[in-house]
């Protein structure tokens, strides 16, 4: 997994619970790293361990804790990481979801060795589309309702996200049914 | 480009499709004028639309160049990459040039180039006007992607060095740990201790020096080896040596104490701690034991012990005999030994006697005990004797090889061996030997000895000890005796005050034994259960609380109360208990001497007092009767008489103000005597109190022809604060007595101030006649009380000669001292300063801007002009003034001053009234004539002006003396701007007329001031009123008993009793006595002060009119007065019998109090008993009307009321006292309406009652 994911969760856990928190977590995930490198690829493993550690030491469920990280990913991980680029993904939160494909691919051009999920757009209304999210790695799909949400914030857009199919229910790919409020486009 | 042979088709695009690949191109042509260009470029760059030339639009920046391109340029570098700045926006574009339509057209294929995403914003480009294959935004990526490493790397580097710097503090520490550990090893091998490190299996690998030394065994040939086994010995405790093996089996830490033996064989002690030392996995690789050697402790302990033992005995001992026994007995037992011997020096016969032997109970001493008996040894001799002899301790290692014991051979017998004795001193003498043996050779021990040396000391304490106890108990014995026999009772009382302890005397005065009284409470034994001794004792004392004493009476067994002083003395009766010594002295013999005394004593008080009162109620007797004949003579005067009959009765008059002066001077006199005349000052007007003494006495040095004049000095503070009646009286006696003894000339009473500050003035008083005088010798009897200076003059003159004294005696209450100055023939002077208060100053009457004029005085007194001329300077009026008619017109004509020419001229008809209006008619022929005013100063008692108008040319009069008041309205109403009204000083007018029944009503006039009680009755008079006069409250209300009154005029300021005092008492009597007629108070006041009438009213009084009176004003109230009256008695006489609730609810309080007290069925009885009397009065009462004998008349209407008040009925007994009164009084007519209106309310209040009565029969008894 890519390193700005562990990144993300580390933040978010530092900034609401402080640092001895995090080393609790990391402790109990067993996990001995200090600093994520934004663009490394680590095993998903670290990133799963992680996510249980906090579940547990924070008594949140694992859901929870993983549509937090991707709220907090989208708002402030990915605002540093991509810098104006991300903004710039879109006037809009529609345009931006239409755009995430291409962004996806040149994540994929420039590190060749990470595996990036593919994002594709589908039934695109005036206030709703479906998203549909490809991935190797199963369990991260409240992450993704995470983002969603976290985009919604950003754009200032009232989001609702209801999961249409499920790979956790036998699914090819988890589909994402986006609908927004057209009035804060 | 290459194209494939098979497919030679070069790519052909749509327009659309070209825009779409290449939204940012442009095109040009040989003069470099644009052509076509990108949509997206149209957008960011509007200025191509417009732009003439290429090079209007951007610069080129690569390739590099020095002149301006030109076409062929490009054409040249087509295969260079391109590098172009927007000029506008500063945009770089990136991109290639191609040559097209055969070279005559250039192409340029490229994109804006950016090199951080937030760029993309700066220029207003999206991301999605990149057409997908330009690689603009995933360089951007890649570049972004850098940035977020380049931050990771710093991050991580600062961690790095985080944790360097971290990894340096940690090696630091263990260094310092290090160091610390080689200094603890090196600590271990040089420490005094021994320390061994064994292995696991107890076997030596390491001993330091401190073994060595302790032990004399070195690390060589102690290396594995066991300690035991070298160090163990044969006295070596073998359950200690067990302890260790077992704690050592088990791997434990240990310590403890144990006895070894040194290489050399000597035992010694020592104390020793073992612990083990584990390996990281906790398995023990060594022990490592630190031993200390405590020889000497283990015997500094024993000997330690021997002193705490000894320490003990004597102070557990309570006689020497039992001490000395102990000793011996702590000694021996402590230290092993066999015998112990305590030798006494006897005083008599100088020899040392065996007095106590002790020896082991398990030996046979026998042998030696029986020689110690046996033997006495004089100074220097034996053992025993050459110890009291050196003075210290000796020692003999074995007695029975010594050549200096006599009882060696018994000592042999017995088996002792060592001996050691030392003395014990007593006032620096020896006073005894103590001899101790042991049955094993002993060397001596220079320690021992001085431990049985301190022992000597404690015995020597101990002595001291037993013989001051002894002599405690001879004092104890002493004190005991005093405090049984002592003649005080005396209660020894805990903190609770139970009693602890009382003697014999306490016995006696209280009556009880010591058994019955120790362990009560000193109150609940003594203490009254009634009276006035109840008040118990003060809370207990601490021990540092004083001693305290009262007196009170105290309660004995048999009841009796005796008075007692108590000293209570707070006392420590032991360390921890504090107490108290209750001492009670019996007071009885000395109270019954007091008593006498007292007795004695209050007899001469109570005779002084009846004097005193005698006295004043003689002179209070007298008075009274004085004002009647004093008011009767005054309205005779008013009535028609003939001269002879005038004659008479003034002198009646005369006299009786002679009287009055006498009794108010004897009464004063008196109270001067008791000392009970004291000030009270008040706020007062001080000018006004001088025009009052002024006025007071103006007609009575009018009659004898006197001026009397008052000089005012300016700028006198007007409010001050004294006795302002006192000082009044004071004024008064002093210029009555000028006028008196003046026959001709004036008498001046002048005002200064001498000194004045914010808070007080001293103000002078000096009041000179121009009469007989005094001589010197009779100056000195001038104020001694009851002296006239001339006998012939008191006849002449009158008074008791107390007035002088008693104003001297007033002066000096207010701190100053009447002084004379006088020559007989030349008149005299008395003079006095006072300080006074300052009052803040109220509110001046003056308001108005009195006008700029100048004056000018004409007066053939000099007092008279001084007196006007200070007035009108303190005014800042510029005044003059003349001593004629002559002399001021002479002013006038010759005036050429800078001042203005005089306006206003007073004119004194002291010069001839003739004179003055000639003085006026030249005036008038002047030219300043018209801006002018005259005003006439006249006596008051002028008959040819009074009740007339200003003579001719006088637009105002006035009368002497002038009161500042009345000038100044003068001079308002002549030179003001018209608001103030002329004003004369006796005003023409029409007497007011009162209506017929208020000419009825009956006055009475209360007041003091003799003139103005005169003014009050002539003005009643001429309403068609009469009045009786009342002198002061007192005598109101005696009045107002004697007789009812419908009105009192009440002056508000009068002696003894005021208006106000008067007023409530009689208020207060009304309501207590309703039957009583409410009379109409109507106040006279002297100030017109706010206030004043609030506080009248306040106090009582109906209304109010002020001084001086009016008649119209007088007339008003009266009127009012009789209106009031008249509708009151209205009232009173139509009210409707009706049952008022309020009525009703009396009742029922009246019967709800009675049933309280006395219980329904008593209550009951009363109850029916008046129904049935009142029922039966009131028949007769009926039956009996217009019967002569009125007396039985009036008196079953008393008793009628009388029943009534019982039961709440207040209205029925005002109504019968009403009946009574009239019936006495044969008003037969009020009678009836009365009678009829009391039968009336008695039939409507009847069936209330009667339920009450029902009620009260059927209650149950309580």
């Amino acid at each position: 997994m890519y390193g700005m994911v562990n990144k993300a969760i580390e933040e978010m856990v530092v900034m609401h619970h402080g640092q001895e928190t995090w080393e609790r977590i990391k402790a109990k995930a067993g996990i001995d790293v200090d600093v994520f490198m934004s663009n490394e690829g680590y095993p998903d493993e670290v990133t799963y361990a992680l996510v249980h550690a906090s579940s547990e030491i924070l008594g949140t469920p694992v859901d929870a804790i993983l549509q937090a990280f991707g709220e907090h990913w989208v708002l402030h991980t990915a605002q540093e990481g991509y810098g104006g680029l991300l903004r710039a993904g879109g006037k809009s939160l529609s345009e931006f979801l239409i755009n995430l494909p291409n962004f996806h691919t040149r994540v994929t051009m420039i590190f060749p060795n990470l595996q990036p999920p593919s994002f594709s757009c589908s039934d695109v209304g005036p206030t709703s589309l479906n998203l549909h999210y490809k991935t190797r790695r199963p369990g991260m799909t409240a992450f993704v309702v995470g983002l969603i949400h976290g985009l919604g914030k950003m754009y200032a857009t009232p989001v609702a996200v209801r999961i249409e199919t499920s790979r956790a229910q036998g699914a090819d790919h988890d589909v994402f049914h986006i609908n927004w409020s057209e009035s804060h486009r | 480009m290459t194209t494939r042979p098979e497919h030679p088709l070069p790519v052909s695009l749509s327009p659309e499709q070209f825009a779409g690949a290449f939204p940012f191109h442009f095109t040009f042509q040989r003069q470099l004028c644009l052509g076509s260009y990108g949509n997206i470029l149209a957008r960011i760059c509007p200025d191509f639309a417009t732009a003439p030339s290429l090079l209007h639009v951007v610069e080129f920046l690569r390739p590099e160049r020095t002149e301006p391109p030109d076409f062929d340029w490009f054409l040249t570098n087509q295969d260079k990459l391109f590098l172009l700045k927007h000029l506008a926006t500063g945009l770089i574009f990136r991109g290639q040039m191609l040559p097209i339509d055969g070279n005559s057209r250039v192409v340029f294929l490229g994109s804006p180039w950016l090199t951080d995403a937030t760029q993309i914003s700066t220029y207003g480009i999206e991301l999605s006007d990149y057409p997908i294959h330009d690689a603009t935004i995933d360089i951007l990526h890649v570049l972004q992607a850098q940035k977020v490493a380049l931050a990771d790397a710093r991050k991580l580097a600062q961690k790095l060095t985080d944790q360097r710097a971290e990894l340096r503090a940690t090696n630091e520490r263990l260094q310092a740990q290090e160091a610390e550990q080689r200094k603890l090893a090196l600590v271990a091998a040089r420490t005094d201790n021994a320390v061994v490190v064994t292995d696991a299996r107890g076997y030596v690998e390491w001993v330091n020096e401190g073994f060595t030394r302790t032990t004399g065994y070195t690390l060589a040939e102690v290396r594995g080896q066991k300690p035991g086994s070298l160090l163990q010995g044969p006295e070596t405790d073998p359950r200690t040596i067990a302890f260790i093996r077992e704690s050592l089996r088990r791997g434990e830490g240990f310590s403890t104490e144990i006895l070894n033996y040194r290489r050399d064989g000597r035992k010694y002690w020592l104390a020793i701690e073992v612990q083990p030392i584990r390996d990281d996995t906790g398995k023990i690789t060594n022990f490592m034991a630190v031993e200390s050697d405590i020889t000497d402790r283990r015997l500094a302990f024993q000997r330690r012990t021997l002193q705490y033992e000894v320490s003990r005995s004597l102070a557990e001992a309570t006689s020497l005999k039992a001490g000395m026994a102990a000793v011996l007995r702590s000694i021996g037992n402590t230290l092993d030994l066999c015998l112990g011997a305590f030798w006494r020096v006897n005083p008599t016969t100088l020899h040392l006697h065996c007095e106590e032997l002790w020896h082991d109970p398990t030996q046979d001493a026998r042998p030696f005990v029986m020689a110690c008996r046996a033997h006495t040894f004089a100074l220097g001799q034996g053992f025993p004797g050459r110890v009291w002899a050196s003075q210290t301790a000796a020692w003999i290692p074995d007695v029975t090889r010594s050549d200096n014991f006599t009882r060696a051979d018994e000592a042999a017998a017995t088996g002792l061996q060592g001996a050691v004795a030392f003395p014990i001193f007593h006032r620096g003498e020896v006073w005894g030997v103590i001899e101790l043996f042991s049955k094993s050779i002993e060397n001596p021990d220079s320690d021992l000895l001085r431990l049985f040396l301190a022992i000597g000391n404690q015995i020597t304490q101990f002595i001291d000890r037993i013989k001051a106890g002894r002599a405690l108990e001879v004092q104890k014995a002493r004190f005991e005796r005093l405090f049984s026999e002592a003649p005080v009772a005396i209660a020894v009382l805990d903190e609770q005050d139970a009693i602890l302890d009382v003697n014999r005397e306490f016995t006696r005065l209280f009556g009880y034994p010591k058994n019955e009284a120790v362990g009560r409470n000193i109150d609940d034994l003594t203490l009254p259960t009634e009276g006035p001794g109840l008040l118990p004792n003060p809370p207990p004392i601490a021990t540092t609380g004083d001693r305290i004493s009262f007196e009170t009476l105290r309660r004995t067994q048999d009841g009796s109360l005796h008075p007692v002083q108590i000293i209570r003395q707070p006392v420590r009766l032991t360390d921890d208990q504090v107490g108290v010594f209750a001492l009670y002295v019996d007071l009885t013999e000395r109270q019954r001497a007091e008593s006498a005394l007292r007795e004695a004593k209050e007899l001469a008080e109570t005779a002084n007092r009846s004097k005193s009162e005698f006295l004043a109620m003689m002179s209070h007797e007298i008075r009274t009767p004085m004002n009647s004949i004093f008011g009767m003579a005054g309205l005779l005067l008013e009535s028609p008489l003939n001269d002879r009959q005038r004659e008479f009765v003034e002198t009646i008059r005369d006299g009786g103000d002679a009287l009055l002066e006498i009794i108010n001077d004897i009464l004063d006199f008196s109270k001067i005597e008791s000392e009970r005349l004291s000030l009270e000052p008040v706020d007062f007007d001080l000018i006004g109190l001088v025009d009052g003494v002024l006025e007071l006495l103006a007609p009575r040095a009018q009659t004898k022809g006197l001026e009397l004049t008052a000089i005012l000095p300016p700028r006198l503070p007007r409010q001050l604060h004294a006795d302002d009646g006192r000082l009044r009286q004071v004024l008064v006696n002093l210029v009555s007595n000028g006028i008196k003894f003046t026959d001709k000339g004036e008498v001046v009473l002048r005002v200064e101030l001498v000194e004045a500050n914010e808070a007080t003035a001293r103000i002078r008083f000096a009041i000179t006649d121009t009469g007989i005088g005094i001589t010197d010798d009779d100056q000195k009897l001038l104020f001694t009380p009851f002296t006239q200076v001339d006998s012939s003059a008191a006849r002449r003159f009158g008074g008791t000669g107390l007035g002088l004294a008693i104003s001297r005696r007033i002066v000096r209450l207010m701190g100053g001292d009447i002084l004379v100055e006088s020559r007989p023939g030349h008149g005299s002077t008395f003079r006095f300063d006072i300080a006074m208060g300052v009052a803040d100053p109220a509110p001046s009457g003056l308001e108005f801007q009195i006008p700029r004029i100048a004056a000018l005085v004409v007066s053939p007194h000099r007092a008279t002009r001084e007196s006007i001329l200070a007035q009108l300077e303190s005014w800042e009026l510029a005044p003059r003034s003349a001593q004629s008619t002559h002399e001021a017109l002479e002013l006038i004509q010759t005036f050429d001053g800078p001042e203005p020419l005089p306006r206003l001229f007073l004119l004194d008809a002291a010069l001839g009234l003739s004179e003055c209006q000639e003085f006026a008619a030249a005036l008038q022929r002047l030219p300043v004539a018209a801006a002018t005013r005259l005003t006439l100063l006249r006596p008051l008692s002028d008959s040819s002006l009074s009740h007339k108008p200003a003579p001719e040319h006088f637009q105002c009069v006035l009368t002497k003396p002038v009161r500042p008041s009345q000038l100044f309205n003068s001079i308002m109403s002549l030179f003001g701007n018209g608001s103030h009204p002329v004003t004369h000083t006796a005003l023409p007018s029409s007497c007011p007329e009162l209506s017929p029944s208020t000419r009825r009503l009956r006055l009475l006039v209360a007041e003091d001031h003799e003139v103005n009680r005169r003014l009050a009755l002539l003005m009643l008079e001429k309403l068609g009123c009469r009045a009786d006069i009342a002198g002061n409250g007192n005598e109101v209300l005696a009045a107002l008993d004697r007789q009812t009154y419908d009105i009192v005029l009440m002056d508000c300021q009068m002696p003894e009793l005021d208006g106000f005092a008067t007023t409530r008492a009689i208020r207060d009597a009304e309501r207590a006595n309703p039957a009583r007629h409410r009379v109409h108070i109507i106040a006279l006041t002297a100030n017109a002060m706010r206030g004043d009438r609030e506080a009248c009213i306040a106090c009582g009084m109906d209304s109010y009119v002020t001084k001086p009176v009016k008649l119209d004003a007088l007339a008003g109230a009266l009127q009012e007065a009789g209106n009031t009256l008249a509708q009151a008695s209205l009232q009173v006489h139509s009210s409707p019998a009706v049952a008022d609730p309020d009525d009703l609810a009396q009742i029922d309080t009246a019967i709800t109090c009675l049933v309280a007290d006395f219980g329904p069925e008593a209550a009951a009885e009363l109850l029916g008993d008046y129904l049935k009397d009142a029922e039966s009065r009131l028949a007769d009462l009926r039956q009996r009307l217009g019967d002569p004998d009125q007396e039985t008349f009036a008196r079953d209407a008393h008793s009628l009321a009388g029943g009534s008040s019982i039961f709440g009925l207040e209205r029925i007994r005002r109504l019968g006292l009403a009946i009574e009164a009239a019936s006495r009084g044969g008003e037969t007519n009020e009678v009836q309406r009365f009678l009829a209106e009391l039968s009336d309310r008695f039939t409507t209040l009847l069936p209330h009652l009667t339920s009450h009565l029902q009620r009260l029969q059927t209650a149950p008894s309580m």
